[in-house]
């Protein structure tokens, strides 16, 4: 418990940095109205009632509603204005400033964190979201606050009328708790049972609303076996929660009869005894006191739902620091800057597997790539040729041997400017809703003149040039109603777009020309070879016309490499290679 | 609160929260009401076995678009016919294949099964005449079986069969639970996780699974190495012998097998016929081919 409130503080520093104004306005603001709530729901109805039986005359007790009034009008209109005007403000500016540090925390981690469901699922997606969270523990702070601040005050007063009623408000309260903590621990365990039956019911449903998925859905009955899952995932919600709804009901009648009940019915019999027969208390005694418990009847639970929530928060906060100290085991701890020569590469020794499995994807890899060489890695699906470029970039380290640039293990250099320095193109690239400038600058002040270059050397300067904004045209229809729809091969153009638009000494192309017409890709390589002309270039291909220009080509199976050389040696060698080339260019053989 | 105005309070919010709402429902209404352009439950005509598809004079425009994406396309593709459709990036296969499936309706022109325009038909039995790999065609979180048989009825050796001839059924033979294995981690530890083309391989089993008579393939051999697309085009050739095939394909080795080859520019078609005859007139599929084929041939052959 004690870590947990911890925790919770925690998460709450962040409220206090971003948004302190707020953050006292609303503690002050809480504070003040709960107190004068006090005062004014019970000691004021005794207070004028005292006075009538006591035959005092309207104006005697005028000026004390007057001022009690205008107290309470004020405090309710700050607290108006604090809600509506002033909370979408600062919930804004939390999101705003919080938010880009999580980006900033969400861009740094590493890649393997989004190989493995379970860091992904706990480390990733659940923290996206840990501005609300942390705005919603203060205010689980805040309401707590307020409940004692105004349990504690109806108790005192309470306790200065009728002691046995404070009996019953902590009997009330004590077994609220109880019923409570025995229903939440119920209701967690079954919270968990229904977890992953949620999330098959909300992927087989999500499914029908997404574009990616729509022509599928069209073309085929795949709708049968989706709509025939999202039915079983329904039936063992039901049935899951049948399992629990009869101890669900004993326990909420349980709960009943021993707060609300004990409260709202005996204890009020027994003060009606005491008006009516016994005559041992006050009219105004008994309206306090009524107005106290019925008080006290709606603070009670509302501070166990409060406590209950709190439990729930600390698993969010638990996961957000988790995230917060998560360290990369791609340590960023090099103090060289990387030069502006071409690019010289050693690899020795390299062997590597994923984390959380024992199969080994690079075996024992050696090679030596001499600045300004153009490099082609060729292969079957799966033998480890994306892997190896990932290495280079340093999104995973290996598990041994080391990888040189310039001589000097690449770990030895600053992480984001060695990253920064080579262009690479993946095969999975992804095209952003902003700018096409920005798409191929990938910066936020692109320069006009050079994204007319890059775009002229991947071949797409035409088709930007005939549309209305040109390099100004927004990417795709989700931001933008006229937004720029490119087919396949142009969006591969774009990126390719982003390797020229650096003038990088170190380029990695992975599959660069799979989607590209016979005239692109065809031109594609003549661009590579002429603006490229100072740098080293790594390239996989499945094309194998693509490779016959490289200086040299790998070829690579199972993860090691199996030949080596120029396309004429690989030939001769007559091994993997030239079996995998007859065949690509047997088709082509014309008279 | 207590009391009456207490209870007046409530009654002020649910007014307040009953109005935002209507806002939501307005948007449910106009969801739900929507009349689909194309419905699937469409009544019509019951599609016969496939003899011929005929485009007249078709054009269609997609919303919003100031230009057409194709223009006056006419041709006819005939039962057992494989018809290649190249062209260059951008220049509208993707679209034209959208056509044929009626996903999209042309603005003008119609196209023809078996001599009746598509519309005739009823949406769902004339969609099932085709087989289709996507571009960018996706794996359901669902078992390896659903994935390949796409809700037609369970028949593990069908799916076994399709996977063999796609490929990729060592693959899953030898996954935790063979044809029940779930494809991707999201739901089950023991999924499988698939390269890109060997979800590819899935993607064409889907083909082969179905009793469609037409089968589209757009770029089926992007994502495979040139054993696997060799490999894979032989497939092709055996099981396409009694199908019609459409393929997409930008490796001009491929377009050879065709029957007749379909060239795309200036979002018409702009050349037609077998390899040979497209080669003899010099065209933009010549002057393509030799580019590709140029890195090809050399000394060592």
């Amino acid at each position: 418990m004690k870590k947990k409130i911890a925790d919770q503080l925690y998460m709450q520093k962040y409220i206090f940095r971003y948004i302190p104004f707020y953050a006292l306005l609303k503690i002050i603001l809480v504070v003040v109205t709960s107190l004068l709530d006090i005062f004014l729901f019970t000691y004021s109805f005794k207070f004028a009632i005292d006075a009538v039986e006591a035959g005092k005359g309207f104006f005697d007790i005028l000026p004390f509603f007057a001022v009690a009034g205008a107290l309470s009008i004020i405090t309710v209109f700050l607290r108006k204005w604090v809600d509506c005007q002033y909370f979408p403000i600062c919930r804004e500016r939390l999101a705003q400033k919080m938010k880009t540090h999580l980006m900033e925390k969400a861009s740094a981690v590493d890649l393997a964190c989004y190989d493995q469901p379970e860091y992904y699922d706990t480390l990733i997606m659940a923290n996206q979201n840990a501005d609300t969270n942390a705005l919603n523990i203060f205010h689980t702070h805040v309401e707590l606050l307020e409940q004692v601040v105004s349990i504690s005050g109806f108790v005192t007063i309470l306790l200065s009328l009728d002691a046995l009623g404070v009996v019953f408000a902590v009997v009330s309260l004590v077994m609220g708790l109880l019923t409570n903590a025995v229903f939440n621990r119920l209701q967690l365990k079954c919270e968990l049972e229904l977890a992953p039956l949620y999330r098959k019911r909300d992927y087989t449903g999500r499914i029908f609303f997404l574009p990616d998925y729509a022509k599928e859905l069209r073309m085929s009955r795949i709708k049968l076996p989706l709509t025939a899952y999202f039915k079983t995932s329904i039936r063992e919600i039901v049935d899951t929660n049948k399992k629990y709804d009869m101890r669900f009901l004993v326990l909420r009648l349980l709960n009943f009869f021993t707060t609300v009940f004990l409260t709202d019915a005996v204890y009020m019999a027994i003060l009606v005894y005491r008006i009516v027969v016994s005559k041992t208390l006050s009219v105004g005694d008994f309206t306090a006191l009524y107005l106290c418990m019925d008080k006290l009847s709606y603070w009670l639970p509302n501070l166990m739902e409060t406590l209950t929530n709190y439990q729930k928060h600390s698993l969010h906060t638990e996961l957000f620091q988790k995230f917060e100290n998560y360290q990369n085991t791609v340590k960023d701890e090099g103090q060289v800057m990387p030069g502006t020569e071409a690019a010289e590469i050693e690899i020795n020794n390299l062997s590597f597997r994923y984390p959380g499995t024992d199969h080994s994807v690079l075996k024992d890899i050696d090679l030596h790539i001499r600045p300004g060489e153009k490099i082609a890695i060729v292969g079957y699906n799966g033998s480890g040729k994306s892997t190896l470029v990932k290495l280079l970039m340093r999104f995973y380290d290996p598990d041994r041997g080391e990888i040189k640039m310039q001589g000097r293990n690449i770990r030895e250099y600053r992480l984001t400017p060695y990253r920064k320095q080579i262009g690479a193109v993946f095969q999975d690239y992804c095209t952003y809703a902003c700018s096409v400038a920005e798409n191929v600058s990938m910066d936020t002040k692109p320069d006009e003149e050079q994204v007319w270059h890059a775009l002229k050397k991947s071949g797409l300067a035409e088709r930007i040039d005939r549309t209305e904004h040109r390099t100004a045209s927004q990417f795709g229809r989700e931001l933008y109603e006229d937004g720029l729809i490119l087919s396949g091969g142009e969006a591969h153009k774009i990126a390719l777009s982003r390797a020229f638009y650096h003038d990088c000494r170190f380029v990695i192309l992975d599959e660069p020309s799979a989607a590209l017409d016979p005239i692109s890709e065809y031109s594609f390589y003549e661009s590579v070879r002429e603006n490229f002309r100072n740098a080293t270039v790594i390239f996989i291909s499945h094309r194998l016309s693509s490779t016959r220009g490289a200086d040299r080509i790998y070829m690579m199976s199972n993860g090691e490499i199996i030949e080596q050389g120029t396309h004429d040696e690989l030939m001769k060698q007559n091994g993997a290679y030239a079996a995998s080339f007859r065949l690509q260019a047997e088709k082509y053989v014309t008279e | 609160m207590i009391g009456l105005a207490g209870n007046l309070q409530q009654l002020a919010d649910t007014y307040g929260k009953a109005h935002r709402d209507s806002l939501y429902i307005q948007n449910l209404r106009d969801f739900l009401s929507y009349e689909s352009k194309i419905s699937e439950d469409q009544s019509g005509m019951i599609p016969d076995t496939f003899e011929t598809l005929e485009f007249k004079d078709v054009s269609f425009t997609y919303d919003g678009a100031e230009k057409p994406a194709l223009e006056h396309l006419s041709f006819t593709i005939r039962a057992g016919q494989t018809v290649a459709i190249v062209g260059l990036n951008g220049a509208g296969k993707t679209t034209l294949v959208k056509l044929i499936m009626r996903l999209y309706d042309p603005q003008q022109g119609e196209i023809c099964y078996n001599g009746k325009n598509i519309k005739e038909y009823q949406v769902r039995a004339y969609r099932e005449t085709i087989g289709t790999v996507f571009q960018d065609f996706r794996m359901f979180s669902l078992p390896v079986a659903d994935n390949v048989l796409m809700g037609r009825a369970d028949d593990p050796q069908r799916a076994e069969t399709a996977l063999r001839k796609a490929g990729i059924w060592e693959k899953i033979k030898n996954a935790p639970h063979g044809l029940q294995t779930v494809i991707g981690r999201e739901f089950d530890p023991d999924g499988l996780e698939l390269s890109g083309g060997e979800a590819q391989r899935i993607a064409l089993a889907r083909v082969f699974a179905g009793h469609a008579q037409i089968a589209i393939l757009d770029e089926p051999s992007s994502a495979l190495d040139p054993v696997a697309e060799y490999q894979m085009f032989e497939n092709l050739r055996h099981a396409a012998e009694d199908k019609t095939t459409i393929f997409i394909s930008h490796r001009l080795s491929s377009t050879q097998m065709a029957d007749v080859i379909y060239l795309i520019d200036g979002h018409t078609i702009k050349e037609a016929g077998t390899h040979t005859e497209l080669m003899a007139r010099q065209g933009l599929y010549w002057d393509m081919y030799q580019k590709q084929a140029s890195a090809y041939q050399g000394e060592d052959r």
